[in-house]
């Protein structure tokens, strides 16, 4: 069978260093393909609405393989096969064309401007089952056969994308947390995570043992599966439980903490107008957000720290809080002097401990880190 | 000041608190919606649950108020006390003012530096917090 490149796709990320494909990566691959006859059977309905089917051997005639992973990140060249006796239709071929609108519609979402109108609601749903591997920092260039730029699409793409069509999305979610309820006719249970919130997990019946385990002794476990998210990031449920398991030892040190990214969050603040609370509130400065979201994955990487949630202040500081097992830490940063004031309120009697720190001097991460790892770590 | 015969004595009765939505992330409200800001008077407004319910509350705030809400968290007055926080009823006439509100309290910080504010508004947060947002209710919850 004849090959013909189809398109380049560019795994950009820590994991993708070697010019090999993790294979919990590749999925992403036979997403991709879904995604691109999704459309492409949208753009010949939209040309052919007086047919009522699509012609014969439609999707069977796109057969996409992994021809080679290049270097330079993981660069998996896609081709595409070419059956025998079954030629390529004659004129505009409709999977070329699904390719292209699926590159201008990421490219678009990046800039948060108008997406071309063949990605219908529909459309822009089926993006929430391509790049759901992809983590905070990873991100894949979807490019044209033989070129290395592209489209950047990533986790907030992805979001942005499938948001526009619906008022949720779905996730990986990964979470520590005792049951407090199950209900196996329900098929599920109430999950609190190290942080107090509650949430619904669905599950299939085969973790039901474990939970009620966890339920009986207040054992942690550790929930992997799909998640629900709002259009404010926020995780609303646990749609599907993929693996239930106990939790490992020493993972009751590590408090999950936001389960929105820092640069998300840091991001959110960008959106905020002056007057956002009252009239003397500013806006925020984007460089100067773009210091924060850097310095705390310094620091928070550096440490190993849970990620704080992060919120605008009135006043025009940001405010990174921690909800720890013992103390409640608050960081607030002042991003005109660059310096933070942090706070650590024991929360079961009135100790208090505080610490200033200018951010701009030789070891100030450090003593930042050092202060939160003191109140944040096991005790 | 308000008067010590306003003194809220019910160590059980909730008072609940109005936050801003950009103050909820990921259903988590921030600390400082549980302190009192600079034009505050280091008194936090809040309204009594003998009187009022979470629901009409947060309608009070957002429908004859006009004012945004994330929804209503709710702390008692006996988590108050252990923070060494009296609350006080505070009923709001109209008039003077334009919308009168007879469940409307304070929580009292005005004994405390400011570094103490914040760190009571902090445990108060997280009292609030894992009592669970009190309306709307979560849908998760």
């Amino acid at each position: 069978m004849r090959k013909s490149p189809f398109v380049t796709l560019i795994f950009r990320g820590n994991r993708f260093g070697e010019a090999a494909m993790p294979l919990e990566a590749l999925p992403e691959l036979a997403a991709y393909r879904e995604l691109i006859v999704a459309v492409a059977k949208a753009l010949y309905q939209g040309a052919n609405r007086d047919r009522q089917r699509l012609p014969k051997g439609f999707e069977a005639g796109f057969l996409l393989v992994l021809d080679r992973v290049e270097a330079g990140s993981a660069v998996p060249v896609v081709s595409r096969l070419e059956q025998p006796g079954l030629l390529f239709p004659p004129g505009p071929d409709w999977f070329d064309r699904a390719r292209d609108v699926v590159e201008q519609g990421i490219a678009a979402a990046s800039k948060g401007s108008a997406l071309p109108a063949e990605l219908s609601n529909e459309i822009l749903g089926r993006f929430g089952a391509f790049g759901r591997t992809l983590r905070d920092d990873e991100s894949i260039v979807v490019a044209q056969p033989g070129k290395r730029a592209g489209a950047v699409y990533d986790r907030a793409v992805r979001r942005g994308l499938v948001l526009r069509a619906q008022a949720t999305y779905e996730d990986d979610v990964d979470l520590l947390g005792e049951v407090r309820a199950a209900d196996k006719d329900a098929e599920g249970f109430v999950l609190r995570t190290a942080d107090g919130r509650k949430l619904d997990v669905r599950t299939p019946p085969l973790f039901f043992p474990l939970a009620l385990r966890s339920l009986e002794e207040s054992a942690l476990v550790r929930v992997r599966g799909s998640g629900t998210y709002n259009a404010d990031g926020e995780l609303v449920k646990v749609a599907m439980a993929t693996d239930v398991s106990l939790a490992e030892e020493g993972e009751e040190q590590t408090r999950p903490g936001c389960p929105t990214p820092v640069e998300t969050q840091v991001e959110s603040l960008a959106t905020l107008a002056p007057g956002w609370y009252d009239d003397s509130s500013p806006a925020y400065d984007a460089a100067a957000l773009r210091w924060l979201s850097a310095l705390l994955k310094g620091v928070l990487d550096g440490f190993q720290l849970p990620r704080p949630y992060i919120y605008p202040t009135p006043e025009g500081l940001a405010r990174a809080e921690w909800s720890g097992a013992n103390w409640e830490v608050v960081s607030s940063f002042n991003l005109e002097d660059r310096s933070a004031d942090v706070m650590a309120a024991r929360a079961n009697s009135q100790e208090l401990h505080e610490l200033t720190v200018p951010l701009t001097q030789p070891g100030g991460e450090s003593k930042l880190g050092r202060f939160l790892i003191e109140h944040l770590g096991a005790h | 000041m308000a008067a010590d015969r306003n003194l809220l004595a019910d160590d059980d009765e909730l008072l609940f608190r109005q936050v801003h939505p950009t103050f909820v992330r990921d259903g988590r409200p921030s600390s400082q919606a549980f302190r009192p800001t600079a034009k505050d008077e280091r008194k936090l407004s809040v309204a009594r649950g003998s009187i009022t319910t979470a629901a009409t509350a947060f309608q009070h705030h957002t429908e004859r108020l006009g004012l945004p809400s994330g929804g209503t968290w709710g702390v008692t007055v006996g988590e108050c006390r252990e923070q060494g926080l009296p609350a006080f009823s505070d009923p709001v006439t109209a008039p003077p003012e334009k919308v009168a509100d007879p469940a409307h309290a304070i929580i009292d910080f005005t004994t405390h530096s400011r570094n103490q504010v914040d760190a009571k508004g902090a445990r108060l947060a997280r009292t609030a917090f894992e009592r669970g947002r009190l309306h709307p209710f979560a849908e998760s919850v």
